[in-house]
């Protein structure tokens, strides 16, 4: 599984990448982008299975991020982790096409749900 | 004994979680939806404080409210937000829609407001650094230039941290600034649960 962290806080990806399960962790390669622009254009280079993608970034911020990822790719699999759990600011990033949102800090146990979902999606 | 950029970053993300908490509290409080910008973070050593309130305010056309409110526990210290008075009376404008407003009542909503956003503000960043915070009740006061800089701060605290912030509601751009004054203690804390939450990474 490919898995792409956009976030522009180099210990916020390190968090996110520390919370993966290690089912996941082992068997998938992680890819990095410091802000939304590049996340972007990283999804567009290697089509990652699974975005996580933080909302208050530089460039483009994770709203315009998520809209060009999902013009380019309906089907891609968005997770918003952010700070900004405002119910508009949920309904906003549903309505854009994110699978899910998450609210900062993102735990192990929030993972493992995660994952399971998107594997049991997959599985039908 | 410097955060390094490693920390900085750290800090920066918890004041970013902190702060989004403060906003999503603020906009359930206003029904309004209010946009978090990226806060920008600084941290300095207390006699800079005087010389950075004068290049930030001094040549201001306008004076601005200050709202300042100490905070006590093993992290300790004062936060002074300072909001000029265009934002003061957009933001009052906005919560009272719009009906004609005297000094007074600008005074009360201003800092019923932002002691919210600075008590959720500094309650989460205890939080996450595993600590816990007393906060006092705020006080506001309209000032101009580098007024607000008395000896006390100087000898009270030892850093200062500058998170430039933006909320906007709608219409509105509410621009404000958060300082936070820490005390060497405080400050030694703060570092040493930075370092351990990285250790945990």
């Amino acid at each position: 599984m490919k898995i792409l962290i956009v976030d522009d806080s180099m210990v916020s990806r390190m968090t996110i990448k520390s919370s993966l399960p290690i089912f996941i962790s082992q068997t998938s390669e992680i890819f990095e982008a410091k802000d939304g622009q590049e996340g972007v254009d990283k999804y567009k280079e290697i089509s990652p299975d699974v975005v996580f993608l933080d909302l208050t970034m530089p460039i483009l911020t994770g709203y315009e991020a998520l809209e060009q990822i999902i013009e380019f790719d309906k089907d891609a699999k968005v997770i918003v982790l952010s700070a900004d759990s405002q119910p508009k600011a949920v309904q906003r990033v549903t309505e854009l096409g994110a699978k899910w949102h998450k609210k900062k800090p993102v735990t192990k146990e929030d993972m493992v749900y995660i994952f399971k979902e998107i594997l049991k999606k997959e599985a039908k | 004994m410097n955060l390094t950029p490693l920390e900085l970053d750290c800090f920066q993300e918890i004041v970013n979680m902190s702060y989004g908490e403060a906003t999503s509290i603020i906009a359930e409080t206003m029904d309004a939806f209010a946009t978090l910008h990226v806060p920008n973070i600084e941290v300095y050593t207390i006699d800079k404080l005087k010389e950075y309130v004068n290049l930030k305010y001094d040549d201001s056309s306008q004076s601005f409210y200050l709202i300042s409110q100490m905070f006590n526990g093993k992290f300790d210290g004062e936060l002074l937000f300072l909001i000029t008075q265009d934002s003061a009376n957009n933001l009052a404008k906005y919560l009272n829609r719009d009906e004609d407003l005297e000094r007074e009542d600008i005074l009360d909503t201003v800092m019923e407001l932002i002691n919210v956003v600075t008590s959720s503000t500094i309650t989460n960043i205890a939080k996450y650094i595993n600590t816990e915070v007393y906060t006092m009740r705020p006080t506001i006061d309209e000032m101009e230039g580098s007024s607000i800089i008395t000896n006390s701060y100087s000898q009270n605290y030892s850093k200062f941290i500058i998170i430039s912030t933006v909320m906007e509601f709608k219409d509105q751009n509410i621009v404000g600034e958060l300082l936070i004054l820490l005390t060497e203690d405080a400050y030694v804390n703060l570092k040493e649960a930075i370092g351990d939450f990285l250790n945990g990474l």
